[in-house]
């Protein structure tokens, strides 16, 4: 009789922890088939190379494109990717084979703070404090300096305002540094000492074991880390919402305003009125989640693939 | 002659390396000390202890914000936290040698990094919409489906780390399998399954996106979960876009008071977890 009841109450414990496991393939799929559906009338309306290609944003005369969104996530997603990667690289480098074991705890905790931040402080912090730097410092500078040069010069015409996609760009770099430095970090780990001390027998310095050995072998876990900072990047809000001014063009200079997708909606979400306008926007969010979930889920290809090995 | 050079090179390399990490932490000061030095000016009992006041008059409070957020971090930990417990039990217990259990275990890490805004978007689709109206549940929910997937995968990785033996002394003395998993692994994987929790909420606490179209915002002073309700995340992203500078100096005072809750929880967590698994 008690047997029969332990094996009742194990059958209800069982079917608890199946359902809720199964609620993450749930929500994953309601994402998807809920924004699909949100933005069917939007995508029957403009199609799909029409949306991407079309950079009108105009909800009186019900014309929306998702150029200029989708082209800013891209700028700001990759320049973010551009600074922050080398970085990221080094920290794990000085991390795993320079510093001192006292050290490595601390810098290695410090780095992941960064993660632990808000991304709403970063916002606060980037609109008051980094932009006036930005706007009378370093954009003056960089105008005055790579703003000569020939081609690139280009890139840094404009009233530097501090509200624009460099700032924004850099905010998100330092946004993303810790998930590349931990992943690198955990990769370079993986190593094994044998292959190192080979090297080093050959009488290799530290830099051409870092460069020539640890290297080449954690290639896909980095690759996995740089991929997982891509997704979190597509899909930042806050932070960019405070410095990007969500201007709807397409930005000819990186000192100029622009929006991205998160930041469009972010701000128009609540505003929008018409089933047409809240449609697209539903239709830019479905872009973003196809977009980033692709990104990550390559990302976690490669960190399985390091791991085996 | 060359061997000099090379050992030069790599000198430089790894001088490079040291101010890479001088970089990271460079910038986690400066933020920190920011928030520091423009938060404790706004820090006074009236934040705490008055509401909004009209805008443009000086004087009001944030006590709404404090509360609202109070609650629907509260009620998203209650949903989020039971459900990926339970979930991350079965990948670790019953499901382990599924095929099926290593998919949510990828899709889960996936999950984790899926942009916040998009839940924001899913849950005025499912909830707001439907109902008409804004809702703090609905923020609680879309907190909730982020915390789900971070606490599933770090219970399922806690309770795995419990040795295969220890579960089968209990099973040699007739225990069913829910009593093992609840009386013997849960326990010795407390103290890991708490960490996770902790650093569920933490991350949760700072979100703002998900509650700009859940929750809303309320000027009033609401414990309603069933009307629109004041977030602090919120009211900063609209006190940092207004043009009053009183209403910047309480948006700065939030950020203080949220970000050394973060940073305190973060901490605690990772202090935790190296005093039980020291290695």
């Amino acid at each position: 009789m008690l047997k029969q009841k332990g094996k009742f109450t194990d059958l209800l414990f069982f079917s608890f922890t199946l359902i809720t496991a199964f609620s993450i393939i749930f929500i994953s799929l309601g994402i998807f088939i809920v924004l699909f559906k949100e933005s069917l009338p939007a995508m029957n309306k403009f199609g799909f190379i029409g949306f991407i290609l079309s950079n009108e944003w105009d909800p009186v005369k019900e014309l929306f494109g998702a150029a200029p969104a989708l082209i800013g996530t891209l700028i700001t997603s990759f320049l973010a990717l551009l600074f922050a990667t080398p970085i990221a690289i080094g920290i794990a480098i000085f991390i795993t084979e320079i510093a001192p074991p006292f050290l490595k705890g601390i810098i290695g905790t410090a780095i992941e703070l960064l993660a632990a931040i808000p991304s709403i402080i970063y916002g606060m912090w980037g609109l008051f404090t980094l932009a006036p730097i930005m706007s009378q410092n370093i954009e003056p500078f960089l105008q005055k300096t790579v703003g000569q040069l020939p081609l690139i010069g280009k890139l840094f015409e404009g009233t530097p305002l501090g509200v624009d996609l460099f700032t924004a760009s850099i905010i998100l770099s330092i946004m993303i540094i810790p998930f590349t430095a931990s992943i690198a970090r955990d990769s370079f780990n993986l190593t094994p000492s044998v292959l190192k001390e080979s090297a080093y027998a050959m009488g290799a310095t530290k830099w051409e074991v870092v460069k020539d050995v640890v290297m080449p072998y954690s290639k896909l876990g980095v690759l996995g880390g740089v991929g997982l900072s891509l997704g979190r990047a597509l899909g930042e809000t806050m932070a960019v919402a405070f410095v990007l001014g969500n201007l709807n063009q397409i930005p000819k200079s990186l000192f100029e305003a622009a929006a991205t997708v998160t930041v469009k909606l972010a701000n128009e979400f609540t505003e929008a009125d018409k089933d047409i306008y809240l449609s697209s926007l539903y239709y830019l969010a479905f872009l973003l989640f196809i977009m980033s979930f692709a990104i990550l889920a390559i990302a976690k290809m490669f960190l399985v693939k390091a791991e085996k090995r | 002659m060359i061997m000099r050079k090379r050992k030069i090179l790599s000198s430089v390399a790894l001088f490079v390396c040291f101010l890479t990490a001088l970089w990271g932490i460079f910038w986690l000061f400066f933020i920190i000390i920011d928030v520091l030095r423009h938060g404790i000016t706004a820090i006074n009992p009236a934040l705490f202890l008055n509401d909004p006041a009209p805008p443009g008059e000086l004087g009001g409070g944030l006590r709404n914000a404090f509360v609202g957020h109070f609650l629907i971090t509260i009620c998203a930990t209650l949903i989020g936290v039971p459900v990926g417990v339970l979930g991350g039990t079965f990948l670790a217990e019953y499901g382990r040698k599924y095929k099926i259990s290593k998919i949510i275990s990828t899709l889960a890490d996936i999950m984790v990094s899926v942009p916040a805004i998009i839940v924001g978007a899913f849950v005025y689709a499912i909830l707001v919409k439907p109902l008409g109206h804004f809702s703090g549940w609905a923020g609680a929910v879309a907190l909730a489906i982020i915390m789900i997937p971070t606490v599933l995968r770090t219970t399922e990785n806690m309770l795995s780390l419990i040795p295969w033996t220890l579960r089968e002394a209990a099973f040699a003395l007739g225990a069913p399998y829910y009593k093992v998993i609840i009386q013997v692994v849960y326990r010795g994987a407390a103290t890991g399954i708490l960490t996770g929790i902790i650093l569920a909420i933490a991350r949760v606490t700072g979100e703002a996106a998900p509650l700009l179209f859940t929750a809303f915002n309320n000027t009033f002073f609401s414990t309603n979960m069933n009307e629109p309700i004041a977030s602090l995340t919120v009211t900063i992203f609209q006190y940092a876009m207004g043009p009053y500078e009183d209403w910047h100096a309480q948006a700065w005072g939030a950020s203080l008071m949220i970000t050394v809750f973060i940073l305190f929880a973060t901490i605690t967590g990772r202090i935790l977890i190296k005093r039980r698994y020291k290695d």
